[in-house]
């Protein structure tokens, strides 16, 4: 049957705009604020770090900044060899964000997950134990990352008077090049806890009965954990690598007050460098730079993000409905 | 079955001592921070930096000292009140736009939920020297504004997706059921779906605290940065701002003892709700 389809008039159009508004206006009011959020502290700051990124912000702080025309200068400063902030600043803070963010995130998975293998048995009051081993994750950040300074002081630190009680040498910590990055290492087993605690999570939702046909079949140990354990955390896993991945990149609290105290260019994170670009007033137009750099360090985190999503079909195991 | 008996742990005696001994190492090493911040808080003024593994004697001045200055009790004041406007903005806002994005059909749903997933992996950090930049022209530099407004507009991406999950999981009957009963879609958000799902807002709630509590890139950038803010101060900044200092380093145990003070809040809502942490975070890794 052949329905022709009369074009509709006016009135009719009307009523139309009117019962789709009165249907839908007042789930509308639900999702308003979320739209303006997105639009005021999202949207807008991305475009608005587009346009100082290309032409230039005028810091009311800074009287030599001034805004111009287009320009990829801002960009193009990073490249720059031999000035204040320039290639060798972003090459060394470059190199030193990834190297923290491989190196921790290799050993907090293998650390954390051995951690968790330890507490995942039925002992009497390991509960506890999971608790304890989560504290040190409570501890204030900034109070943590002044704690650490205080006790790596080679003048009276904690760490070394402790090195000099049991007659071992003194270590020389985040006040010598060299060894900066084993020492930030070393403190990042401290919230290995933290990590425990997720893994312990997911391999609680192992399915009991895996263990008991493995069992059956003469299983040891060693042989669950390499087939049941591992395979069956896998999700978590890829959860735990992408956050911590993004987290390491984006390292900021625990490495800026450290950063202030010992002036060492080890210490110089991106985000660190961003937040000097901006505030610290030793580049000219440092506000449009920080823009730049954030532009950079956006695409990096997307383009890694985008790659683990990639290879995460090949060995994450989502449970059977996935 | 032989297997679940050995599985469930009739494990000889010498063997469950080294078991618990290795438990109890392993606790040493985790709990190595937080004894040296207990020490250091406590350490007479001539032990500061004086290479002491114990104090001479306990000295309770450092938290008399925090307790005796007005600022801090204003930082606190000012961090609670981030902390707790935080949390209203994650419970409320994220579960009415999670509500609507499950349980209501309207047109735009879908391009609504499209753009929340688009933004949410975007870190917040590439964003904060362009909203700085806004805050400045607006007047919020300086305030304690940008670190909680922004939370009760949509009430964080990643927030709304965990909701939306757990409301995913109610079936559509029981709201349907209340319809017909003649409650309108605000009665249904509030008598049928809040209740159910409370669990994953107590998690998001007390993380959100302790987040919020203890956050630091947030107030050093949108406070910090802005001469003559000391009155919008929160306790990290503060400990960043008075502490890291030549002069700082001799009231390492004042330092200490308001990290001590700061971590209290923290310890209280863990005890609490140590077992909706637990879920949550096994819910988050799962579903997130």
């Amino acid at each position: 049957m052949i329905v022709h389809k009369r074009s509709l008039t006016k009135e009719e159009k009307k009523e139309q705009r009117r019962l789709f508004f009165k249907k839908n206006a007042p789930c509308w009011i639900y999702v308003a604020p979320v739209i303006l959020g997105i639009i005021l502290f999202t949207i807008l700051p991305m475009v608005i770090s587009l346009i100082y990124s290309f032409r230039g912000y005028y810091n009311p702080e800074n009287r030599g900044d001034k805004a111009g025309g287009f320009t990829f200068d801002n960009f193009a400063y990073f490249f720059k060899p031999g000035v204040a902030y320039g290639l060798e600043t972003f090459l060394k803070s470059i190199s030193v964000t990834f190297s923290f963010t491989v190196l921790s995130l290799a050993l907090q998975i293998i650390g954390s997950y051995a951690v968790a293998l330890f507490l995942n048995q039925k002992t009497k009051g390991i509960k506890t134990f999971r608790i304890l081993y989560y504290l040190p994750n409570l501890i204030p950040a900034v109070a943590g990352t002044m704690l650490w300074a205080n006790m790596t002081s080679t003048r009276g630190g904690y760490l070394n008077t402790l090195l000099e009680a049991v007659g071992l040498p003194p270590y020389t910590w985040y006040e010598s090049p060299k060894t900066v990055l084993p020492t930030l290492l070393f403190i990042n087993i401290f919230s290995w806890g933290g990590t425990a605690v997720m893994w312990l999570a997911q391999m609680q939702n192992i399915p009991q009965e895996m263990y008991e046909s493995a069992d059956l079949d003469g299983a040891n140990y060693f042989h669950k954990t390499v087939k049941i354990t591992i395979p069956m955390s896998t999700a978590m896993m890829f959860y735990v690598i992408v956050t911590s991945m993004i987290g390491g990149i984006l390292a900021f609290t625990n490495v800026k007050p450290l950063y202030d105290k010992f002036q060492e260019p080890n210490l110089n994170f991106i985000v660190v460098y961003i937040y000097n670009l901006a505030f610290g007033g030793g580049v000219k137009n440092g506000m449009s730079k920080a823009c730049a750099l954030s532009w950079i360090l956006f695409l990096i985190i997307a383009a890694m993000t985008f790659l683990l999503f990639k290879t995460s079909k090949k060995w994450v195991y989502y449970g059977e409905e996935a | 079955m032989t297997s679940r008996n050995n599985s469930l742990g009739k494990q000889s005696v010498p063997f469950l001592c080294v078991k618990y001994f290795f438990l109890v190492l392993v606790s040493c090493v985790f709990l190595f921070p937080i004894y040296v911040l207990l020490i250091t808080s406590v350490l007479p003024n001539t032990d500061v930096g004086m290479k002491v593994l114990w104090p001479q004697y306990i000295n309770l001045k450092p938290y008399l000292a925090f307790f005796q200055n007005s600022n801090y009790l204003l930082y606190t004041l000012n961090t609670l009140f981030v902390a707790i406007m935080n949390i209203g903005g994650v419970c409320i806002a994220s579960s009415l736009t999670a509500y609507a994005l499950t349980k209501l059909n309207f047109a735009g749903r879908d391009v609504i939920f499209a753009m929340i997933m688009a933004v949410v992996l975007l870190p917040s950090t590439v964003l904060s020297i362009p909203l700085m930049i806004i805050y400045r022209v607006i007047g919020w530099d300086g305030t304690l504004f940008p670190l909680w407004v922004p939370m009760w507009l949509g009430g964080g991406t990643m927030n709304i997706f965990l909701v939306r999950q757990f409301m995913r999981g109610i079936p559509n009957s029981y709201t349907e059921a209340a319809k017909l009963d003649g409650a309108s879609n605000f009665d249904v958000y509030l008598k049928v779906i809040l209740p159910m799902v409370k669990p994953i807002l107590v998690y998001l709630a007390v993380t959100g605290f302790i987040g919020n509590w203890n956050d630091f890139q947030g107030p050093l950038t949108y406070i910090g940065t802005v001469k003559g803010s000391e009155s919008q101060w929160t306790l990290s900044l503060a400990l960043y701002k008075d502490f890291l200092t030549a002069e700082g380093d001799r009231r390492a145990n004042v330092q200490a003892a308001v990290g001590v003070i700061m971590m209290v809040p923290c310890l209280v809502l863990f005890a609490f709700f140590q077992r909706q942490i637990m879920e949550g975070i096994s819910t988050v890794g799962v579903k997130g």
